[in-house]
């Protein structure tokens, strides 16, 4: 399933980037960060007004472009803004703004223009939009050592803003249009703006006050920033218990190493290599006198805080994506802060869960997908889980659970991801529950150990007399496993000990039963005759309908044409409002518009989440569980069957009569994670009310 | 041989069962439609067989009517004119099932043998119609009732852009009898019997045919049709015995009969054959 999210804007040349690839007791009961307070007027006032405003600043742009050039910026601005990943009003947005207001202490008029947020995503990254808004993304925050290297990123992005190089780009790439170097062109320009933003940058960042030598951690942090936000050795300690026993065989002999480079070949990247952006900087920093040297202003407590929300956001990011064993990496770092943290050991059942999931869905190869590319300790870990066979999997999945169940026995949730964990047992194909020992390896290999002694003992008495053909084999058996168990005492044989206190336990026995018996009665069920699964094709859908903002799109010969598309959106409004099933809508788009309110917001936010979580799971039939847990409960509690509705549409120009719009809508039932799509709607019409009606009364037709 | 045979059935069927995954939903839900429409060609006739013309096929036809007050009066048809009236139910997708209904005020070809010539005056040459003798032309009112089977564009949902249909029914040409039909001005209202013997009775053919029609939406419900529609097939429901001389058939001179019904069967069918396609043009309704 491939969900269409709006998120990224497809004007890229419109935003200016700096790429980069690149108080313990608060975090107990760690939530994921939402918005809070009142909402920023950006996210309140109309587009038209925005676009006005737009219209007055954009003094750069040649007059008769500036309508264009500003529904564009505003329009790319927008997407981000509904994108349901933007921040405000939270601990990491607040300290950006405090940077932000440090080093613009003596520009108040630029500190009035510009506006800062955080931008929820792993991706390390800033980027300037032209209406002045600067966005930070928690992955960047997540690697960042210092106040001051988020000072310096900062202060880059400000640059952009106030050279105008989004304007600049603009005209730059009208002026081309007809050039066949245009792209060239383009990207030589906005590497000229890099250097810029590089140099200019320093005006800021040094007026504030900090010190000259983050400037080059700063580009550190860009070249690493595809690495884990830090780096350790994995050792035992990340199975956690003691007693069980993890061959070593199944890891790779060492990790792959670390090989960012730094002088790569630039020409088709927008953004100049590190190496060239370090030796430019390292003369303009020659240029400033008295250099100070602060890291920090605001306290190194404030920054680390402010980290470790990012930190943990950035588990939670690689659960929604499916990037497992980066969250249990994640997870392992944070382990050794935050030990018997409730969110981490949840967020580690999840992912145990996932990748269990995965492997009986036959999806291992997308998880341990990138085993080569990784670098670092992390690539241990990929190499470990790509030689772990599905059974293996699975029961490592039940153990490590387990033991996060046995730290927090009164969590209803954990208990009931454990029981999951178990039931997946009986998916397994060709395995018996009876083979699993009941000892651990290690109570094994002692077992042998002590018998092997005694036998050599008693052999030494009895050395004389020869021993019987039943004396040898018991001999034989005993070198191959202990006396209380069966299976060999090899490094393939490793899982079959790991549930050695769980095997006799009645509730798991019961669990796998009750999974079996349901597994059979599915496989005895007859499967559907033609005319019934026309019949299950008819039904309707009950229940409550969750409308997201629909994404809609339009060209106009094979082009982006934001007019049109901005006429699909006002007539699928009209649409919607007239063939949708009255009482039963609950609307979750964002709004930029005077209903906006934070509380509305968020529930969309989480939602989103709920929907990138959706659209990278790959678990076959099993159960989805929610990643963000009560906030999902919290939605739904009052809804009844509650259905997420998914709109697409695209709509295009390809020659004067060749008209084409086609749409379609997916249905998500949030009960049972089930995903129906409507008829695919294909016509040969332009966007106009009857084409776009035609679509909204198809995809309602199912309610 | 019979191998390919086969594998020439095979492909068909599975082109056909191809063709049937299309669509499973309706624009709007709509699934009935009913249009009325215009068809009309030029009419084209073989003034091959005017033996005084050197031209091959030639458009319209002359025809002779006697006026309320017995005068003789010339006419040209250049154009056919037929109007349709058609009901489509749409169902598993993109198929049609209709019913369809055409009329047409037909008026026979009898002066096909009018000759073509060329007067000379002091002003230059100019070209003439001699008209040979007095009888009225035959007008008939045509009436076509088919049954429809097609298929609208698989990619698209329906009912939406091409539609190709294929219809069956009779072709039916009933003589209009409030027409003051005479030999000549002179010769009573009732002898005329005996030069049109027995063919007031109708005319009946079975008739194929393929129709294309493009769809252009107005609004929802209504769309604007333009298309055509060929006389793919026409075979007579029953062959007429042949009575006297057929050569004199046709034949204006004397006292034979100057048609009869044989001859009008056969002349009906070539004509419609002469006049294979009819464009046409209308209006449809979709609910």
């Amino acid at each position: 399933m491939k969900i269409n999210l709006k998120t990224y804007p497809f004007y890229c040349f419109l935003l200016m980037t700096i790429s980069v690839f690149g108080q313990e007791d608060s975090f107990n009961n760690f939530k994921t960060t939402l918005s809070v307070g009142e909402p920023p007027s950006i996210f309140t006032t109309a587009f038209e007004d925005k676009v006005k405003a737009r219209m007055e600043t954009a003094t750069e742009v040649e007059e008769d472009q500036r309508e264009h050039f500003s529904i564009s910026t505003n329009y790319s601005l927008n997407n981000l803004l509904t994108s349901g990943l933007v921040l405000y009003g939270d601990p990491m947005t607040k300290f950006v703004n405090k940077v932000a207001d440090k080093l613009l202490e003596n520009k108040p008029v630029l500190k009035e223009e510009l506006q800062f947020f955080v931008i929820k995503t792993n991706i390390t990254n800033a980027l300037c939009t032209e209406p002045g808004v600067i966005f930070i993304t928690t992955g960047l925050l997540s690697q960042i050592e210092n106040e001051a290297q988020l000072a310096y990123v900062l202060s880059h992005e400000i640059v952009h803003y106030q050279e105008k190089h989004i304007q600049h780009s603009y005209n730059n790439s009208n002026d081309n249009a007809l050039s066949t170097t245009e792209y060239e062109d383009m990207v030589m320009l906005s590497k000229d703006h890099e250097f810029e933003a590089d140099a200019n940058a320093l005006e800021l960042y040094h007026a504030a006050g900090y010190s000259d030598l983050e400037i080059n951690t700063v580009f550190d942090v860009l070249m690493y920033s595809y690495l884990t936000f830090d780096e350790i050795a994995i050792d035992d300690s990340f199975f956690g218990n003691p007693d069980i026993y993890i061959p070593e065989s199944y890891f790779p002999e060492e990790a792959n190493p670390i090989l960012a480079f730094e002088d790569y070949d630039d020409s088709k990247s927008t953004h100049p290599n590190i190496r060239k952006r370090r030796e430019a900087i390292a003369d303009e920093i020659r240029k400033y006198g008295n250099w100070k040297e602060n890291s920090h202003f605001l306290g190194t407590e404030e920054f680390t805080y402010v980290r470790n929300i990012a930190r943990f956001e950035s588990v939670r990011g690689n659960l929604l994506k499916a990037e497992y064993i980066n969250a249990l990496y994640d997870i392992y770092i944070l382990e050794k802060l935050f030990p018997n943290n409730e969110f981490l050991q949840v967020n580690k059942a999840l992912a145990y869960l996932g990748l269990a999931q995965g492997y009986l869905a036959n999806k291992k190869r997308s998880l341990v997908k990138g085993k080569k590319d990784k670098e670092g300790a992390i690539s241990l870990l990929y190499g470990f889980f790509s030689e772990l066979s599905t059974n293996e999997m699975v029961i490592l999945s039940v153990r490590q659970i387990q033991d996060v169940h046995k730290a927090f026995p009164d969590s209803k949730r954990i208990k009931e991801i454990r029981n999951n964990a178990i039931s997946n047992i009986s998916h397994l194909r060709s395995f018996n529950v009876n083979r699993l020992e009941k000892i651990s390896y290690h109570e094994a290999v002692e077992l042998r150990e002590e018998f092997l002694a005694d036998t050599i003992q008693k052999d030494s008495i009895s050395e004389e007399k020869e021993l019987s053909k039943y004396d040898r084999i018991k001999r034989i058996r005993a070198e191959q496993s202990s006396t209380k168990s069966t299976t060999e005492l090899t490094d393939e044989n490793f899982s079959k000990f790991l549930l050695f206190d769980l095997v006799t336990d009645r509730e798991f026995n019961n669990i796998i039963e009750e999974e079996q018996e349901k597994i059979d009665e599915e496989r005895n069920q007859k499967t559907p005759s033609k005319k019934e699964k026309k019949q299950i094709k008819e039904d309707k859908i009950e229940g409550d309908i969750l409308l997201l903002t629909p994404s809609l799109q339009a060209q106009k010969y094979q082009e982006f044409n934001l007019k049109k598309t901005l006429l699909f959106y006002d007539l699928m409004d009209d649409a919607i409002s007239k063939h949708a099933p009255k009482g039963r809508i609950v609307n979750m788009g964002i709004s930029i518009s005077n209903d906006f309110t934070t509380e509305k917001y968020n529930e969309v936010c989480i939602l989103t989440s709920y929907l990138i979580q959706k659209s990278n799971l790959d678990n076959g039939k099993f159960k989805d569980h929610y990643i963000d847990y009560t906030e999902m409960n919290d939605l739904l509690g009052d809804l009844t069957t509650p259905h997420i509705l998914l709109i697409s549409g695209e709509a295009n120009k390809k020659s004067v009569f060749k008209n084409r719009l086609s749409g379609s809508a997916l249905y998500i039932n949030l009960e049972n994670g089930e995903i129906e799509k409507s008829e695919n709607y294909k016509v040969a019409l332009k966007i106009r009310k009857a084409s776009v009606g035609g679509l909204a009364f198809e995809i309602f037709s199912k309610f | 041989m019979k191998n390919s045979q086969l594998l020439i059935i095979i492909i068909l069927l599975f082109g056909v069962s191809q063709n049937s995954i299309g669509q499973d939903a309706y624009f709007y839900n709509q699934k009935n439609i009913f249009s009325i429409r215009a068809n009309f060609n030029p009419r084209l006739i073989p003034l091959s067989q005017n033996q005084g013309s050197p031209y091959g096929v030639g458009r319209g036809t002359y025809y002779l009517r006697y006026n309320e007050n017995n005068e003789l009066l010339g006419g040209h048809q250049k154009m056919n004119l037929m109007l349709n009236a058609n009901y489509a139910r749409l169902y598993n997708g993109n198929k049609v099932i209709g019913f369809e209904v055409n009329y047409q005020k037909h008026h026979f070809t009898m002066s096909e043998n009018a000759i073509d010539f060329i007067h000379s005056d002091s002003d230059g040459y100019y070209n003439d119609i001699e008209i040979p003798y007095h009888i009225s032309t035959p007008i008939f009112n045509t009436f076509d009732f088919q049954v429809q089977f097609g298929s609208f564009s698989s990619s698209y949902i329906a009912p939406n852009k091409h539609l190709w249909t294929y219809g069956f029914g009779i072709r039916l040409f009933s003589l209009d009898q409030n027409q003051n039909y005479r030999k000549d001005s002179e010769t009573p209202y009732t002898d005329l019997d005996t030069y049109m013997e027995d063919y007031d009775k109708p005319f009946i053919f079975y008739r194929f045919s393929v129709n294309y029609t493009y769809r252009t939406l107005i609004t929802k419900n209504l769309s604007f049709d333009i298309g055509f529609n060929l006389n793919a097939g026409l075979a007579a429901m029953k062959a007429e015995a042949v009575e006297g001389d057929p050569s004199t058939y046709g034949s204006i001179y004397g006292d034979e009969y100057a048609y009869n019904r044989y001859f009008i069967q056969a002349k009906l069918a070539h004509e419609t054959f002469y006049n294979i396609i009819y464009f046409r043009t209308g209006l449809s309704f979709a609910i």
